[in-house]
């Protein structure tokens, strides 16, 4: 008698937890969807990050057509304020837009990629690391070429 | 049209790999059909990016006579099928899907019904979000654009000077030191399309997220369907795995080819008739893992170890001879080659191992602060794997303290406890890698621990469901509910 209680009360936990389960699964799935129906928009169709990065960077993937290896600078290396996204995201965005052209943080290539944001490049920043300014392509984002000597 | 275009690309690896799967695991029934076709398709995909990385060895690029190649194997393996199949007298082979005690899926049908709806509701709106999330990124996440489609773009427009792409001057943070499963695949779409178009990711990604879950259900249904729709409705309602599969990160695949492998490996300890070929599945399976991720490395060796480990505290080990680690290695050697091959001569030095002192590591080894962060994060994503509302494990747990183990035979048993042992092996690799890691311990771990996580989510589904009774033991009564 006292097995079969059990037995009973065993099946109807796991019944409510089976229930349970498949209704936490739901109502994630649920906020899940919600969340994507607040993102959805046509608008907003091609303003993600690459096709954003992609359309900035246009003429300067078009004037380094062909070069093997590009420096790559931003704020902090000049010690302004920067986040993750100055130093990472959009170094690795522009690698993605330039590749098979290799972006190698630092000055050492004859050529560099400034990408300074609204802070704006001055002429001291590029004299600290012997680099002039080669060309300006909006957006913050500077070509810079070593100063000859 | 692009979309179909690439679909059409992907097909012969796609039916190469299903006929592969039925001629070396012969089992019978529409559950096994499904498992073969959903297996046969990522693991057709995998081992054509290890073919496409000899063929670029090789012949220096890809093009329409790889595609020849392809379809010349797929003829062939055809031809072998039909051999087999006539040999067999024309009929489907032989064994039989396993049962519980004589239970069947869809025992009543408004159980069966609603269990159906609620698992097609969730596909649909699975569907949907990995849908809306695509349109709007196109191309992927951070890990996407940073290494999986970045190799994948350099090796397109690099053509025949593809190496280029892994020179130690290309900056860390792109990985390439990573395996290539994904880039070559891409990189092959791309070259026969014309095209570098996202689609082609896209379209990757999706195969491996639905391709993982209709593995799962359809393993498990092969016991239970309402235990099978049960896991695939929880997988697929993951917002983590979701989102991972719109990322188009490698995490999807890795997680499908640990389940592949799993689901070979316990079939193989369940049913010594079809032993080899499920064997030989489930080595080619580890290894296609460690061709997708550095974790699959960690994987292939947790697995190897964990079998190891299996035989030695058996008894009667001696029952398991050469011929099974023949299969295993037959089933490996395709992609470990293309591993070894790529990590010898080609990968550069990855960043974890790059820069590390017998003194660093020793400090590292020394340091209690070390040990608790990563089990504080690990309690964290052990406890709440997946960002559900809420934690999932103490509700998995609380259905299994409930449901009870099923009866299983000797062979499910060992089998389970193996897939088990692997998976805690993993994890516990997973642990080593963090505390050795050269990087800022708490960045590592919050960049990357839940994902590790959701890599071995489907398999420890599959493993759990496996071993419990299903929902129709104690929904429905019934005389055979003894189960």
């Amino acid at each position: 008698m006292r097995a079969e209680k059990t037995a009973a009360w065993r099946r109807r936990l796991a019944q409510w937890a089976a229930v349970l389960l498949i209704l936490v699964a739901l109502v994630s799935l649920g906020q899940k969807v919600a969340w994507a129906r607040r993102l959805w928009g046509l608008e907003r169709v091609g303003t993600d990050q690459v096709a954003t990065w992609e359309q900035r960077m246009t003429q300067v993937k078009a004037d380094l057509q062909g070069e093997r290896l590009i420096g790559y600078l931003s704020e902090v290396d000049f010690g302004l304020p920067n986040d993750p996204i100055d130093t990472n995201t959009e170094f690795t965005l522009t690698q993605y837009v330039l590749a098979p052209t290799i972006l190698q943080r630092g000055a050492e290539a004859d050529q560099v990629i400034c990408n300074l944001g609204e802070k704006g490049y001055k002429p001291e920043y590029g004299a600290r690391m012997g680099l002039i300014l080669a060309g300006e392509y909006g957006n913050g984002i500077y070509l810079l070429r070593k100063a000859a000597k | 049209m692009t979309t179909a275009y690439a679909l059409l690309i992907l097909l012969p690896a796609i039916l190469g790999g299903v006929i592969l799967v039925d001629l070396c695991w012969q089992a019978r029934g529409w559950q096994a059909g499904g498992m073969k076709i959903f297996m046969g398709a990522g693991l057709g995909i995998g081992s054509a990016a290890c073919l496409a990385f000899f063929w670029l060895l090789g012949f220096g690029k890809i093009g329409w006579s790889f595609l020849a190649l392809e379809n010349g194997i797929v003829v062939l393996m055809s031809g072998l099928w039909l051999r087999a199949w006539r040999a067999r007298g024309g009929r489907l082979p032989g064994i039989p899907g396993q049962r519980i005690n004589g239970w069947r899926a869809g025992t009543t049908l408004v159980f069966t019904l609603v269990f159906t709806l609620v698992f097609t509701l969730v596909v649909a709106a699975a569907l949907a979000i990995f849908t809306i999330f695509t349109f709007l990124n196109p191309n992927g996440d951070f890990d996407a654009w940073t290494m999986w489609n970045l190799r994948a773009r350099f090796l397109f427009r690099l053509g025949s000077g593809w190496m280029a792409a892994f020179s130690p001057q290309v900056d860390w943070m792109f990985h390439a030191d990573y395996p290539l499963l994904l880039p070559l695949t891409n990189l092959v779409t791309w070259t026969l399309l014309g095209q570098e178009t996202p689609r082609a990711p896209i379209l990757l990604a999706g195969l491996f997220l639905f391709c993982c879950a209709g593995l799962l259900t359809a393993a498990l249904s092969r016991r239970s369907g309402s235990s099978a729709l049960l896991a695939g409705v929880l997988l697929l309602t993951s917002p983590r795995f979701l989102d991972l599969a719109a990322f188009q990160v490698a995490d999807v695949p890795l997680s499908f080819f640990l389940l592949a492998a799993v689901v070979m490996g316990v079939e193989a300890w369940a049913d010594p008739g079809s032993r080899h070929g499920a064997l030989a599945l489930a080595g080619l399976a580890l290894g296609l893992a460690a061709w997708t991720k550095n974790e699959g490395s960690l994987i292939l060796l947790a697995g190897l170890l964990a079998g190891g480990v299996l035989l030695l505290w058996r008894s009667n080990w001696h029952s398991y001879r050469r011929q099974d680690a023949a299969a295993l290695a037959v089933g490996l050697g395709l992609p470990l080659a293309a591993l070894l091959v790529f990590k010898i001569f080609i990968a550069p030095p990855g960043d974890l191992v790059g820069e590390q002192t017998l003194a660093g590591i020793g400090q590292k080894l020394a340091d209690p602060a070390r040990y608790l962060t990563i089990a504080a994060v690990f309690r964290r994503y052990l406890l709440a794997p997946g960002e559900y509302l809420l934690p999932i494990t103490p509700l998995l747990a609380l259905y299994a303290l409930a449901a009870g183990w099923r009866v299983l035979t000797k062979g499910e048993q060992l089998g389970l406890r193996w897939a088990a042992l692997a998976l805690g092996v993993t994890l516990v690799g997973y642990a080593a890698v963090y505390l050795l890691t050269p990087h800022p311990l708490e960045w590592h771990l919050r960049y990357s621990a839940d994902r590790l996580f959701m890599q071995v989510y489907p398999a420890a589904l599959y493993v759990l469901f496996a071993s419990l009774k299903p929902p129709e033991c104690f929904w429905i009564r019934q005389s055979n509910s003894k189960s």
